[in-house]
Parts: structure tokens; sequence; C-alpha cells
């Protein structure tokens, strides 16, 4: 599987409460996850791939979507 | 011109600064001039669909610099503005639409249909839409594009208004499980408004932020203060509010002067500067809804050290009624909340009802032009709360009683206790738990729910919630459980954790043992604390 689609079915499955469609390209902050599911899903993203997110990497350009969280775990394990 | 409803602060600043840039958000911008014509646009438009002086018009979208010229343009209608928290399930946005019967609903083509379902026998004359008009399916309920009514311009239908309307409803979470909307005139917001202007400073060149939603009473100070002094208040988008990075770059690319948020957010901020950066222009940093922890007091002081700081308290019921000028901090005790501001008399009262002397406990009271008109459509709930007051006889006005508990201290300034009774904060916003717990219920899985508040270091608390299935053979998981509070709850009412057990420790009179779930929910050490 992917990092996109694992993380989606992560997201999807563990943290978003409301109804609304979930792909790679939805914009997760508009009421879809809020604070205490960014710290879940951070801790998720640790664990499962097994790379450390920085504070400086905790930026709405690398959280605004799933595509976006997928491509900054990509370039971290592709440079470990 | 004399100033003493809402939106003349608005006629007023597009009078006397006109280009000045009103409001911005993501990339667009109105000036003075502009958000006078689109508000007056707006308002025509809802005079026309029908809407009367003294209605109430529902605004349940994301934030944009048309929603600021809705917010006038309703106001500019003689109605009262009803903001909902656009993150809030429809289930709840209909709950409220329907308790206050709004005239008109300011919303996404999307939610129409669904809102239309859930108000019923109710139908507002009109429903303003952010989007794609054609895509929409509101039943009987009229659509009017927003940017449509705002293009049109006016002219301003000019509806005579009086200091005692009602300028706006703040729903608040209430704890038999229905939220509950707090009545504010122009009289209330135009005095709050004053006392900065006087106290926090505005003018036009100052920019101040808008991270707070649309129906925390927050807001109110972003929006219409830099709208008295003719400033421009510039909005923190979504999708950026949780991210301290992105939070400091907002501060420096709209050059803030003036900062106001719940503490939670300006914590995000400290922790995100690098050694050695700084805020230069912020002038002003003021924050409300919960208590400043003092240790990350210190650290943001020490990124902001040119910029005056503010500790304000007030229930919404009141917005504010007390502030704090932070000047030095000795050790790590809290902050006081301060003491009265302008306009505004408070008063602690002893449970024996004596004035609290120095260093003695008291609930507090508030009288003066800030506290509210009552809760809308809930006369016995506003009675509990707007009393005599507790310690004159000659004053007729009602006072009201907070359910917070204060000290005084010997330098006259008030320290925060706590809360008589159920009512938690959680990243400023005030939760009943009893409305969480209502909606736990409502879940046909769930035969008892006890939502317990957690100390928590960023947020003030969090909600963990402990629940007992009814069948053995049809346990919901966590997130199933979440899910289904979600339907009735706004995202932040949503339990942060849900623990599912067989059964829950008891109280020898059969009562779910509340204290011994609280210390076991407290004790566990959570993996986001």
């Amino acid at each position: 599987m992917d990092t996109a689609t694992s993380i989606t079915e992560y997201v999807r499955d563990e943290l978003l409460v409301g109804d609304g469609e979930l792909n790679a390209d939805t914009p997760l902050w508009d009421g879809a996850i809020d604070s205490v599911a960014l710290i879940q899903l951070i801790s998720f993203i640790e664990e499962r791939f097994g790379v450390e997110i920085d504070d400086a990497e905790l930026t709405s350009d690398h959280f605004n979507t799933v595509a976006d969280i997928a491509a900054l775990v990509d370039r971290k394990l592709a440079s470990a | 011109m004399s100033v003493f409803a809402v939106h003349h602060l608005l006629e007023r600043s597009a009078e006397s600064v006109p280009d000045r840039i009103a409001v911005r958000c993501d990339g667009a911008e109105l000036s003075y001039a502009e958000l006078e014509r689109r508000s007056s646009g707006i308002a025509a438009t809802l005079v026309d669909a029908g809407v009367e002086p003294g209605d109430r018009v529902g605004l349940y979208v994301p934030k944009s610099v048309d929603t600021v010229a809705a917010i006038y343009g309703i106001m500019k209608a003689g109605a009262a503005y009803v903001p909902i928290d656009p993150s809030s399930p429809v289930l709840r946005a209909a709950t409220i639409a329907g308790d206050c019967t709004v005239a008109a609903m300011v919303t996404t083509p999307d939610r129409l249909p669904q809102l239309a379902e859930g108000l019923g026998d109710h139908r507002p004359r009109c429903a303003l839409l952010v989007g794609d008009v054609g895509s929409a399916d509101g039943g009987s309920i009229p659509s009017i594009g927003l940017a449509d009514a705002a293009d049109a311009g006016g002219p301003d239908p000019r509806v005579p208004v009086v200091d005692t309307d009602l300028a706006y409803i703040l729903y608040t979470s209430g704890s038999t499980g229905t939220p509950k909307g707090v009545m504010l005139t122009h009289r209330h917001a135009i005095t709050f408004v004053e006392w900065c202007a006087s106290t926090i400073g505005t003018q036009p060149d100052d920019r101040f932020s808008n991270h707070a939603p649309f129906h925390f009473d927050l807001s109110v100070f972003d929006l219409y203060v830099a709208a008295y002094g003719g400033a421009s208040v510039s909005i923190v988008p979504e999708r950026r509010a949780y991210f301290g990075r992105d939070l400091a770059s907002f501060l420096r690319e709209e050059s803030i002067t003036v900062w106001y948020s719940v503490p939670s957010a300006l914590m995000l901020i400290a922790r995100a500067v690098d050694e050695g950066e700084s805020f230069p222009s912020l002038r002003a940093v003021v924050f409300a809804g919960e208590v400043y922890p003092t240790k990350h007091l210190r650290a943001l002081m020490s990124v902001v050290p040119a910029a005056e700081l503010w500790n304000l308290y007030g229930p919404t019921e009141t917005n504010v009624c007390t502030a704090y000028r932070v000047t030095e901090l000795e050790d790590d005790a809290p902050i006081p909340i301060g003491r009265a501001i302008e306009n505004t008399e408070v008063v602690a009262v002893t449970d024996d009802g004596r004035a609290a002397g120095v260093d003695e406990e008291g609930e507090l009271y508030v009288r003066g032009s800030t506290v509210m008109k009552g809760y809308w459509g809930n006369p016995e709930r506003s009675a509990e709360v707007l009393v005599p007051h507790p310690l004159r006889s000659d004053v007729v006005d009602p006072v009201y009683r907070t359910g917070d508990l204060v000290r005084l201290r010997p330098d006259g300034d008030y320290d925060f206790l706590g809360r008589r009774d159920h009512q938690i904060k959680s990243r400023g916003y005030r939760i009943e738990l009893g409305e969480v717990e209502a909606a736990l219920h409502a879940d046909p899985r769930v035969d008892v729910a006890v939502a317990i508040a957690v100390p928590h270091e960023d947020w003030g608390t969090a909600i963990v919630a402990y629940v007992v299935p009814k069948q053995a053979d049809e346990v919901p998981t966590e997130i199933d459980v979440k899910r289904h509070a979600a339907q009735r709850l706004p995202r932040y009412m949503v339990p942060a954790r849900v623990e599912i057990r067989d059964e829950l420790p008891r109280t020898s009179t059969g009562k779910v043992d509340r204290r011994t779930v609280a210390d076991e929910a407290t004790a566990r050490a959570w993996s986001w604390s």
C-alpha cells in the first residue's frame, strides 16, 4: 500500500468524525479534523513509517491534505 | 455621526478612511468603502426578501471577507446575526437556527438541503449562498448568491435601529443537551468596544488579527475594535490555525499590531519561534477564554518583548467584564483576571451572602451595560442567572450570576478559582459536560455514558468519555462513539478519548461515581498529553 493510501485509510477509519468524503486531496482543516486528531495523526505517521516529524515541519503546507503529508513522508523515507 | 449601533462603526470609518483596507482574508481584501457598499447590498437583499427589524439571520459558513460583509449587512437590515460554528454538524446548526426561528440563512449550497430538512416546518424567507447557487436544493427556500447580493451594492435600506436592539445571538453549550442563545445588543458590543479603544487603543495604521471563530465572542473585539479605529483586521485562514509556525508567519506577513486569541493559540506560536526571533510589529497581545499557565506566559513574553499584554475575563453573557494588564511575573502563581472594566461593576459574594473581603472566596456577579438580555426563548434559564443584586436593593436591573468562583486579592484584583458546576473550558471553548453526555446517550448502542474533564497542559482540559454499551454483542468502537456524538456536537466538544467499559464504579446510592472515574482518567498517561 502506498503512503497516501495508508494515511487516507487511517484518517478515514480513525480520525474523521464527520460524514464528508475523504481522498488524498481533500483539505483536512475545514472541520474534517482538529488539533486532537493532528496529534494522533503525527503519532501514527511516526510509528507506521518510522520517521520523525520535526517541529519545523509542522506547517499547513505539509499537512493541508493527505497528499501533502504523504509527500513529506516519502521525502523523509528517501533521504533516510 | 453618533455611534450607537455596531454597523455605525463601519459607516463612520467608511466616511473617514474609505480607502483603507478594512478586512483581509486569504489573499482577498475589502476597503472600508467596499465593505460599506457590499454590506449595504446584502442588507437591501435581505429587506427585499422580507427580513424585518428584530428578525434573526443565521450565519453558517466558513470565514471570508464577504462573511464579514454579511455580518454588517444583517445588522443594517435591523436583524441580529446568529453565527454558527461552521465545523458544527448540520443537525446542531438546524437546532440553533430553529430555536431562534431565523428569517434567513447565510450558508453553502451543499448544506442547504439538510438544513432545510432539519428546520422542519420552519421556512426561512431566503438563503444567501456562498458558492454555486444553481446547485442548491433548498426545497421551497428561495436562494440568492451572497456575492451577487453584495455586488448589487445597496442602497443601504437605513432600517432604524436603537442601541437596545439585538445585534447578535451567540449560542453556547447548554447543560441539558440543547445549546442556549445568549442575546446581546448593540449597546453591549459598543460598551466593550469603547473600553477597548480607550485602554488598548485602535487607530487606522493598526492591523488586528482574527483567530477566533465568529460564534466566539472574541471575534467582537477583532472586528469592531478594528472598525472603531478605521484599522484593518486580518483573518487567520482555518487551515493555518492549528500550526504554530503558520501563525508566526501570519503575524509577520500581515504585520499584525494587535493579536487577540485564546492562550492555547499563543502557546503554539511561542513554541514555534526560533531562538532570537520576535515580533516587533506587535504592540498588544490580548488573551481570554481560559487560564494562561504562567510559565507559558513567561515564554510568550520573551518573544513579544514590546507588546502590552492583557488578560480579559468574561463569560459570553457579559462579553468581557474584568481585565488585567500583565506587567511582570514574579513567580509561577496564576495571573489574576483583574478588575471591572468601564461601565461594569463586579462583586464577589460569599456563600453566606456577604461581599467577599480580601482573601475571601466568592461567586462573581456582574452588573452593567455588557450583561446580556437573557437566553433566547428561555425565560426560566434566564431567570436563574439574571437575578436581583445580591447586596443592594436600590439596583433595579438584573445582575448576572456567573457561576465562577473568585478570590479578592489585597490589591483589588480578582483571582479566578474555578466553576461551581460541570461547565469546563477546552481550548477556550466553553463546554457543558451535560451536553456531551446527552449526545453520547443519544447513541442507541450506549447504555451509560459519563464525560470527564481531564487537565491538559495545552488545551486547559480535554474531554474523556467512559461508555458502557447496551448490549454485549453490539459494542461500538471508540471511533463509532465519536462519530455518533459528532452528529450532534461541534468538533471541539467531541471527546478526545472514549473508553468502553463493561461497567462503571457506582456510589453507595447507585449513581455513577464521577470522582473515581475522573481520578482514573486523570491518572492515565494519555499518549497525547
